[in-house]
């Protein structure tokens, strides 16, 4: 679903009288001097933001699967359990035996630093600099600043990525914001200056 | 650089669809809306837990902004008016605001007009946050008990 505004320049009303919208009827762009009427930008559905994110996480578990399920078994390979009934009651009791393997656990440990490293890799750093991470990249979309449509680079994609653990752990709403945002943005675009563009 | 000319390249005019795409948002909004609005009548929030607990009560004990909603939109769905707007007035300002926009959207698109059903200025969304907020203190003071659920 593509947007039929006018492209607002640069940043966000800074107090510059709008119309209500509560009828979503497109408001003409406020007149700043020397700014061209640029092209309608073609900003993402939120659709696609959400294809892009389940994809990324389904990655990121996609990679992190194996060594997780090895380290999880020989974690508990010497692990046993035995069953004692209570004479008097009939109740059962389970009781773990057997240590956890300290191996497995490294393991475990270095799995999830490995996760969690991807995912800065991916969702961060990459996505700062290339616009893209996995996902976005797979649903054709890119994140950029919205002045002047440049990367963010990998400073400013890391607060970004920062900002929308904070945010969206806090409120769902930052998640669904570009659904009726004038630019399609979260509120962890809007602590940027980002904004998520189609590219194909 | 590079991302500059994306968006040059990648930019489209806002062109027109057919009638029968165009109308497809809407047809998807609206059985959303009607099947969100049927659970919501059949399942009575009114019972304790019917939908699981507010997270925020269950921790705090306060109300957030959303305590009362869906029996809100539960009484609205039996036209009790009173009680939707003594149980979450914000929630039913919502409702009203999404079924007039819901409303003067279908026009738009039956004339294939690539149009969004609700577009938020940045200032007025900060203003809503802002109202969202206030409503929240205020319903769990002494002095706000008419907006508490």
């Amino acid at each position: 679903m593509s947007d039929q505004n006018p492209q607002y320049p640069s940043y966000p009303s800074g107090g510059e009288a709008t119309q209500p919208p509560a009828d979503g009827a497109p408001t003409p762009p406020p007149a700043y001097g020397g700014q061209p009427a640029g092209p309608v930008v073609p900003y993402a559905s939120w659709g696609s933001r959400v294809g892009a994110i389940l994809l990324d996480g389904l990655i990121g578990i996609a990679i992190a699967i194996v060594p997780i399920i090895i380290g999880v078994v020989i974690a508990f390979k010497d692990a046993g359990t035995e069953i004692t009934q209570d004479p008097v009651t009939g109740l059962d009791t389970v009781e773990i035996t057997g240590g956890v393997n300290a191996v497995g656990v490294i393991i475990l440990v270095l799995a999830s630093l490995f996760y969690f490293g991807f995912t800065i890799w991916n969702l961060a750093i990459r996505q700062g600099k290339l616009g893209q991470s996995l996902g976005k990249k797979v649903l054709g979309i890119s994140v950029v600043r919205q002045d002047n449509g440049r990367f963010l680079g990998a400073g400013a994609g890391f607060l970004r990525w920062l900002v929308a653990q904070v945010l969206g752990g806090i409120c769902f709403l930052d998640y669904l914001w570009p659904l009726w945002d004038e630019k399609k943005q979260t509120w962890h675009d809007k602590v940027v200056s980002s904004v998520v563009i189609r590219v194909k | 650089m590079i991302g500059s000319r994306v968006v040059e390249n990648s930019a489209v005019t806002a062109g027109r669809m057919t009638r029968k795409q165009a109308l497809a948002s809407p047809a998807l909004v609206g059985a959303f809306g009607l099947a969100g609005a049927g659970l919501l009548h059949f399942r009575d929030p009114h019972v304790q837990g019917s939908y699981g607990f507010c997270p925020f009560n269950a921790l705090t004990g306060l109300y957030c902004p959303g305590c009362g909603g869906t029996r809100a939109a539960n009484d609205l769905t039996n036209l009790d008016f009173g009680a939707a707007i003594s149980g979450n007035v914000l929630a039913v300002g919502v409702a009203v605001t999404l079924i007039v926009a819901y409303v003067r959207w279908i026009p738009k698109r039956w004339r294939g007009e690539d149009a969004r059903m609700i577009v938020l200025p940045a200032n007025i969304g900060v203003t809503l946050l802002v109202v969202m907020a206030v409503f929240a203190v205020v319903r769990n003071t002494p002095w706000g008990a008419w907006l508490a659920p």
